[in-house]
Protein backbone atom coordinates (compact mmCIF):
# COMPACT_ATOMS: atom_id res chain seq x y z
CA UNK A 1 0.00 0.00 0.00
CA UNK A 2 2.94 2.35 0.55
CA UNK A 3 5.92 0.86 -1.27
CA UNK A 4 7.17 2.40 -4.52
CA UNK A 5 4.43 1.90 -7.11
CA UNK A 6 3.02 3.40 -10.32
CA UNK A 7 -0.16 3.88 -8.23
CA UNK A 8 -0.12 6.64 -5.62
CA UNK A 9 -0.94 5.70 -2.00
CA UNK A 10 -4.25 7.57 -2.48
CA UNK A 11 -5.11 5.55 -5.60
CA UNK A 12 -4.30 2.34 -3.72
CA UNK A 13 -6.52 3.44 -0.83
CA UNK A 14 -9.31 4.18 -3.33
CA UNK A 15 -8.98 0.63 -4.74
CA UNK A 16 -8.93 -0.77 -1.18
CA UNK A 17 -12.10 1.12 -0.21
CA UNK A 18 -13.82 0.21 -3.48
CA UNK A 19 -13.03 -3.53 -3.29
CA UNK A 20 -14.14 -3.55 0.36
CA UNK A 21 -17.39 -1.82 -0.62
CA UNK A 22 -18.03 -4.46 -3.30
CA UNK A 23 -17.51 -7.11 -0.62
CA UNK A 24 -19.82 -5.19 1.73
CA UNK A 25 -17.08 -5.07 4.35
CA UNK A 26 -18.15 -2.02 6.34
CA UNK A 27 -15.00 -1.88 8.45
CA UNK A 28 -12.44 -1.84 5.61
CA UNK A 29 -14.72 0.11 3.30
CA UNK A 30 -15.18 2.88 5.85
CA UNK A 31 -11.55 3.09 6.94
CA UNK A 32 -9.95 2.96 3.48
CA UNK A 33 -12.50 5.24 1.84
CA UNK A 34 -11.67 7.78 4.56
CA UNK A 35 -7.97 7.27 3.83
CA UNK A 36 -8.58 7.91 0.11
CA UNK A 37 -10.45 11.09 1.07
CA UNK A 38 -7.55 12.10 3.33
CA UNK A 39 -5.28 11.70 0.28
CA UNK A 40 -7.51 14.11 -1.65
CA UNK A 41 -10.30 12.18 -3.38
CA UNK A 42 -13.72 13.85 -2.96
CA UNK A 43 -16.08 12.37 -0.35
CA UNK A 44 -18.91 11.78 -2.79
CA UNK A 45 -16.76 9.75 -5.20
CA UNK A 46 -16.99 6.34 -3.50
CA UNK A 47 -20.81 6.06 -3.45
CA UNK A 48 -20.84 7.02 -7.13
CA UNK A 49 -18.18 4.43 -7.95
CA UNK A 50 -20.14 1.72 -6.19
CA UNK A 51 -23.29 2.85 -7.97
CA UNK A 52 -21.76 2.84 -11.44
CA UNK A 53 -18.07 2.60 -12.20
CA UNK A 54 -18.72 3.58 -15.84
CA UNK A 55 -20.19 7.00 -15.01
CA UNK A 56 -18.53 7.97 -11.69
CA UNK A 57 -16.49 11.21 -11.88
CA UNK A 58 -13.12 9.48 -11.51
CA UNK A 59 -10.02 10.34 -13.57
CA UNK A 60 -10.47 8.43 -16.88
CA UNK A 61 -7.11 6.79 -16.49
CA UNK A 62 -8.23 5.09 -13.26
CA UNK A 63 -11.52 3.73 -14.63
CA UNK A 64 -10.18 0.56 -16.35
CA UNK A 65 -8.21 -0.28 -13.20
CA UNK A 66 -11.34 0.03 -11.07
CA UNK A 67 -13.30 -2.11 -13.53
CA UNK A 68 -10.50 -4.68 -13.45
CA UNK A 69 -10.49 -4.97 -9.65
CA UNK A 70 -14.31 -5.08 -9.57
CA UNK A 71 -14.36 -8.12 -11.85
CA UNK A 72 -11.42 -9.73 -10.03
CA UNK A 73 -13.32 -9.34 -6.76
CA UNK A 74 -16.80 -10.45 -7.82
CA UNK A 75 -16.23 -12.94 -10.66
CA UNK A 76 -12.52 -13.81 -10.60
CA UNK A 77 -12.82 -16.83 -12.90
CA UNK A 78 -14.12 -14.62 -15.71
CA UNK A 79 -11.01 -12.48 -16.11
CA UNK A 80 -9.78 -12.28 -19.72
CA UNK A 81 -6.84 -10.68 -21.49
CA UNK A 82 -9.11 -7.83 -22.63
CA UNK A 83 -9.50 -6.71 -18.99
CA UNK A 84 -5.73 -6.26 -18.73
CA UNK A 85 -5.49 -4.73 -22.22
CA UNK A 86 -7.98 -2.01 -21.21
CA UNK A 87 -5.63 -1.07 -18.35
CA UNK A 88 -2.63 -0.94 -20.71
CA UNK A 89 -4.63 1.05 -23.30
CA UNK A 90 -5.21 3.73 -20.63
CA UNK A 91 -1.44 4.17 -20.46
CA UNK A 92 -0.54 2.05 -17.44
CA UNK A 93 2.50 -0.21 -17.32
CA UNK A 94 2.49 -3.90 -16.50
CA UNK A 95 3.88 -2.99 -13.07
CA UNK A 96 0.79 -0.86 -12.42
CA UNK A 97 -1.44 -3.84 -13.13
CA UNK A 98 0.66 -6.03 -10.80
CA UNK A 99 0.17 -3.48 -8.04
CA UNK A 100 -3.58 -3.14 -8.66
CA UNK A 101 -3.95 -6.93 -8.53
CA UNK A 102 -1.94 -7.04 -5.29
CA UNK A 103 -4.19 -4.42 -3.65
CA UNK A 104 -7.39 -6.13 -4.84
CA UNK A 105 -6.18 -9.55 -3.69
CA UNK A 106 -5.09 -8.11 -0.34
CA UNK A 107 -8.52 -6.64 0.39
CA UNK A 108 -10.27 -9.82 -0.68
CA UNK A 109 -8.12 -11.42 2.01
CA UNK A 110 -8.59 -8.75 4.67
CA UNK A 111 -12.37 -8.37 4.05
CA UNK A 112 -12.77 -12.09 4.70
CA UNK A 113 -10.69 -11.86 7.88
CA UNK A 114 -13.12 -9.19 9.08
CA UNK A 115 -16.26 -11.08 8.03
CA UNK A 116 -14.89 -14.40 9.29
CA UNK A 117 -14.21 -12.96 12.74
CA UNK A 118 -17.41 -10.89 12.79
CA UNK A 119 -15.56 -7.61 13.41
CA UNK A 120 -18.04 -4.71 13.40
CA UNK A 121 -17.49 -1.13 12.29
CA UNK A 122 -17.78 2.16 14.13
CA UNK A 123 -18.43 4.90 11.55
CA UNK A 124 -17.45 7.60 14.10
CA UNK A 125 -13.85 6.45 13.94
CA UNK A 126 -13.50 6.24 10.17
CA UNK A 127 -12.33 9.81 9.63
CA UNK A 128 -9.66 9.54 12.33
CA UNK A 129 -8.61 6.09 11.14
CA UNK A 130 -8.46 7.27 7.55
CA UNK A 131 -6.25 10.20 8.50
CA UNK A 132 -3.96 7.87 10.45
CA UNK A 133 -3.77 5.42 7.57
CA UNK A 134 -3.08 8.24 5.12
CA UNK A 135 -0.40 9.60 7.44
CA UNK A 136 1.51 6.34 7.35
CA UNK A 137 3.66 7.20 4.41
CA UNK A 138 7.27 6.48 3.57
CA UNK A 139 9.72 7.70 6.18
CA UNK A 140 7.30 8.28 9.04
CA UNK A 141 5.68 4.82 8.78
CA UNK A 142 7.42 3.50 11.90
CA UNK A 143 6.73 6.65 13.86
CA UNK A 144 3.02 6.53 13.05
CA UNK A 145 2.95 2.82 13.74
CA UNK A 146 4.21 3.46 17.27
CA UNK A 147 1.66 6.26 17.74
CA UNK A 148 -1.10 3.83 16.77
CA UNK A 149 0.37 1.19 19.11
CA UNK A 150 0.35 3.70 21.96
CA UNK A 151 -3.24 4.65 21.24
CA UNK A 152 -4.15 0.98 21.15
CA UNK A 153 -2.56 0.48 24.56
CA UNK A 154 -4.30 3.55 25.97
CA UNK A 155 -7.63 2.22 24.76
CA UNK A 156 -6.64 -1.06 26.39
CA UNK B 1 5.65 -13.21 -7.01
CA UNK B 2 9.34 -13.62 -7.74
CA UNK B 3 9.00 -10.73 -10.19
CA UNK B 4 7.73 -8.36 -7.49
CA UNK B 5 9.90 -8.93 -4.40
CA UNK B 6 9.04 -5.38 -3.28
CA UNK B 7 5.48 -6.61 -2.67
CA UNK B 8 5.74 -10.31 -1.90
CA UNK B 9 9.10 -10.63 -0.13
CA UNK B 10 7.54 -11.89 3.10
CA UNK B 11 4.61 -13.73 1.58
CA UNK B 12 6.23 -17.17 1.66
CA UNK B 13 6.61 -16.89 5.42
CA UNK B 14 2.93 -15.96 5.72
CA UNK B 15 2.08 -19.07 3.70
CA UNK B 16 4.36 -21.27 5.77
CA UNK B 17 2.80 -19.97 9.00
CA UNK B 18 -0.78 -20.42 7.82
CA UNK B 19 -0.35 -23.77 6.08
CA UNK B 20 2.32 -25.47 8.20
CA UNK B 21 2.46 -23.65 11.54
CA UNK B 22 0.94 -25.02 14.76
CA UNK B 23 -2.81 -25.51 14.30
CA UNK B 24 -5.67 -27.78 15.35
CA UNK B 25 -5.84 -28.67 11.63
CA UNK B 26 -3.25 -31.01 10.16
CA UNK B 27 -1.29 -29.72 7.14
CA UNK B 28 -3.35 -32.19 5.06
CA UNK B 29 -6.64 -30.73 6.33
CA UNK B 30 -5.39 -27.22 5.53
CA UNK B 31 -4.42 -28.33 2.02
CA UNK B 32 -7.92 -29.81 1.67
CA UNK B 33 -9.46 -26.46 2.64
CA UNK B 34 -7.08 -24.72 0.19
CA UNK B 35 -8.05 -27.01 -2.69
CA UNK B 36 -11.74 -26.72 -1.78
CA UNK B 37 -11.79 -22.89 -1.60
CA UNK B 38 -9.88 -22.74 -4.89
CA UNK B 39 -12.38 -25.12 -6.47
CA UNK B 40 -15.26 -22.87 -5.36
CA UNK B 41 -13.48 -19.95 -7.02
CA UNK B 42 -12.94 -22.13 -10.12
CA UNK B 43 -9.20 -21.47 -9.88
CA UNK B 44 -7.88 -24.49 -11.80
CA UNK B 45 -4.28 -23.74 -10.87
CA UNK B 46 -4.63 -23.60 -7.06
CA UNK B 47 -7.43 -26.16 -7.04
CA UNK B 48 -5.38 -28.70 -8.98
CA UNK B 49 -2.17 -28.07 -7.09
CA UNK B 50 -3.55 -28.05 -3.53
CA UNK B 51 -6.00 -30.92 -4.04
CA UNK B 52 -2.94 -32.94 -5.11
CA UNK B 53 -1.09 -31.90 -1.94
CA UNK B 54 -4.12 -32.98 0.14
CA UNK B 55 -3.99 -36.34 -1.70
CA UNK B 56 -0.23 -36.55 -1.00
CA UNK B 57 -1.12 -36.12 2.70
CA UNK B 58 -3.49 -39.11 2.47
CA UNK B 59 -6.96 -37.89 1.45
CA UNK B 60 -8.57 -40.04 -1.29
CA UNK B 61 -8.58 -38.61 -4.81
CA UNK B 62 -12.36 -38.97 -5.08
CA UNK B 63 -13.01 -36.79 -2.03
CA UNK B 64 -12.62 -33.31 -3.57
CA UNK B 65 -15.23 -33.75 -6.35
CA UNK B 66 -17.75 -35.07 -3.83
CA UNK B 67 -17.03 -32.16 -1.47
CA UNK B 68 -17.61 -29.64 -4.25
CA UNK B 69 -20.78 -31.48 -5.17
CA UNK B 70 -22.26 -31.73 -1.67
CA UNK B 71 -20.44 -31.36 1.66
CA UNK B 72 -23.21 -33.13 3.60
CA UNK B 73 -22.94 -36.33 1.58
CA UNK B 74 -19.17 -36.30 1.07
CA UNK B 75 -17.25 -39.17 2.74
CA UNK B 76 -15.28 -37.08 5.23
CA UNK B 77 -14.95 -36.88 9.01
CA UNK B 78 -18.14 -35.21 10.31
CA UNK B 79 -16.00 -32.72 12.26
CA UNK B 80 -14.66 -31.22 9.02
CA UNK B 81 -18.10 -30.56 7.53
CA UNK B 82 -18.99 -27.36 9.44
CA UNK B 83 -15.44 -26.10 8.80
CA UNK B 84 -15.84 -26.60 5.05
CA UNK B 85 -19.31 -25.03 5.11
CA UNK B 86 -17.86 -22.02 6.92
CA UNK B 87 -15.10 -21.45 4.36
CA UNK B 88 -17.57 -22.01 1.53
CA UNK B 89 -19.78 -19.20 2.78
CA UNK B 90 -16.80 -16.94 3.57
CA UNK B 91 -15.54 -17.45 0.01
CA UNK B 92 -18.80 -17.04 -1.90
CA UNK B 93 -20.89 -14.67 0.24
CA UNK B 94 -18.54 -13.15 2.85
CA UNK B 95 -20.95 -10.44 3.98
CA UNK B 96 -23.55 -13.04 5.02
CA UNK B 97 -21.45 -14.68 7.75
CA UNK B 98 -23.24 -15.01 11.09
CA UNK B 99 -22.34 -16.20 14.57
CA UNK B 100 -24.18 -19.45 13.84
CA UNK B 101 -21.59 -20.35 11.19
CA UNK B 102 -18.86 -20.26 13.85
CA UNK B 103 -21.08 -21.96 16.46
CA UNK B 104 -21.49 -24.96 14.17
CA UNK B 105 -17.69 -25.39 14.23
CA UNK B 106 -17.58 -25.22 18.04
CA UNK B 107 -20.47 -27.70 18.29
CA UNK B 108 -18.43 -30.15 16.20
CA UNK B 109 -15.82 -30.04 18.98
CA UNK B 110 -13.27 -27.57 17.66
CA UNK B 111 -11.75 -24.86 19.85
CA UNK B 112 -11.85 -21.17 18.96
CA UNK B 113 -8.39 -21.18 17.39
CA UNK B 114 -9.71 -23.58 14.74
CA UNK B 115 -12.05 -20.86 13.42
CA UNK B 116 -9.09 -18.46 13.27
CA UNK B 117 -7.02 -20.96 11.34
CA UNK B 118 -9.84 -21.91 8.92
CA UNK B 119 -10.45 -18.20 8.25
CA UNK B 120 -6.72 -17.69 7.62
CA UNK B 121 -6.48 -20.52 5.08
CA UNK B 122 -9.68 -19.36 3.38
CA UNK B 123 -8.43 -15.76 3.17
CA UNK B 124 -5.01 -16.84 1.94
CA UNK B 125 -6.54 -18.74 -0.99
CA UNK B 126 -9.06 -16.06 -1.85
CA UNK B 127 -5.95 -13.90 -2.21
CA UNK B 128 -3.91 -16.46 -4.17
CA UNK B 129 -6.81 -17.36 -6.50
CA UNK B 130 -7.15 -13.69 -7.45
CA UNK B 131 -3.42 -13.32 -8.06
CA UNK B 132 -3.63 -16.30 -10.41
CA UNK B 133 -6.72 -14.99 -12.22
CA UNK B 134 -5.44 -11.42 -12.31
CA UNK B 135 -2.25 -12.52 -14.01
CA UNK B 136 -3.91 -15.17 -16.19
CA UNK B 137 -1.61 -17.94 -14.91
CA UNK B 138 -2.51 -21.29 -16.48
CA UNK B 139 -2.45 -24.72 -14.89
CA UNK B 140 -0.44 -27.57 -16.41
CA UNK B 141 -2.62 -30.62 -15.64
CA UNK B 142 0.07 -33.24 -16.52
CA UNK B 143 -0.60 -35.75 -13.69
CA UNK B 144 3.06 -36.75 -13.20
CA UNK B 145 4.10 -33.12 -12.88
CA UNK B 146 1.20 -32.33 -10.54
CA UNK B 147 2.13 -35.29 -8.31
CA UNK B 148 5.80 -34.33 -8.25
CA UNK B 149 5.03 -30.71 -7.34
CA UNK B 150 2.54 -31.85 -4.68
CA UNK B 151 5.18 -34.10 -3.13
CA UNK B 152 7.60 -31.14 -3.05
CA UNK B 153 4.97 -28.94 -1.41
CA UNK B 154 4.26 -31.68 1.14
CA UNK B 155 7.92 -32.00 2.07
CA UNK B 156 9.20 -28.45 1.62
CA UNK B 157 6.16 -26.41 2.57
CA UNK B 158 5.86 -22.78 1.57
CA UNK B 159 9.17 -21.28 2.55
CA UNK B 160 11.26 -19.47 -0.01
CA UNK B 161 14.80 -19.36 1.31
CA UNK B 162 16.03 -16.76 -1.15
CA UNK B 163 15.32 -13.85 1.20
CA UNK B 164 16.33 -15.54 4.43
CA UNK B 165 19.65 -16.03 6.22
CA UNK B 166 21.25 -19.48 5.91
CA UNK B 167 20.64 -20.35 9.57
CA UNK B 168 16.91 -19.44 9.52
CA UNK B 169 14.70 -22.36 10.68
CA UNK B 170 12.72 -22.27 7.42
CA UNK B 171 15.92 -22.47 5.38
CA UNK B 172 17.09 -25.46 7.43
CA UNK B 173 13.69 -27.10 6.90
CA UNK B 174 13.78 -26.58 3.14
CA UNK B 175 17.34 -27.93 2.97
CA UNK B 176 16.38 -31.02 4.98
CA UNK B 177 13.32 -31.54 2.74
CA UNK B 178 15.40 -31.33 -0.42
CA UNK B 179 17.88 -33.82 0.97
CA UNK B 180 15.01 -36.19 1.86
CA UNK B 181 13.61 -35.95 -1.68
CA UNK B 182 16.98 -36.52 -3.36
CA UNK B 183 17.83 -39.49 -1.14
CA UNK B 184 14.43 -41.15 -1.77
CA UNK B 185 14.63 -40.85 -5.57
Amino acid sequence: MRGPSPLTPGERELIAGYVSGLNACEFCHGAHTAAAVAFGFPEDLMPKLLDNVDTAPVPEKLRPILKFVKKLTLTPARMVQADADAVFAAGWTEAALHHAIAVAARYNLVNRLIHGHGIGANPDTFRARGAHIAGKTGDNWKENESVLDRQGQEKG
Amino acid sequence: MAQRPEIYRHWHQVGEGIMRGDSPFTPGERELIAGYVSGLNACAYCHGAHTAVAVAFGFPESLMPSLLDNIDEAPIDERMKPVLKFVRKLTLTPAQMTKADAEAIFTAGWEEIAVHDAVAVCCYFNFMNRLVFGHGIEFDPDPDKVRMLAERKKQLGYANRDDLPEDHPLVRKVRAGKEAISSSS
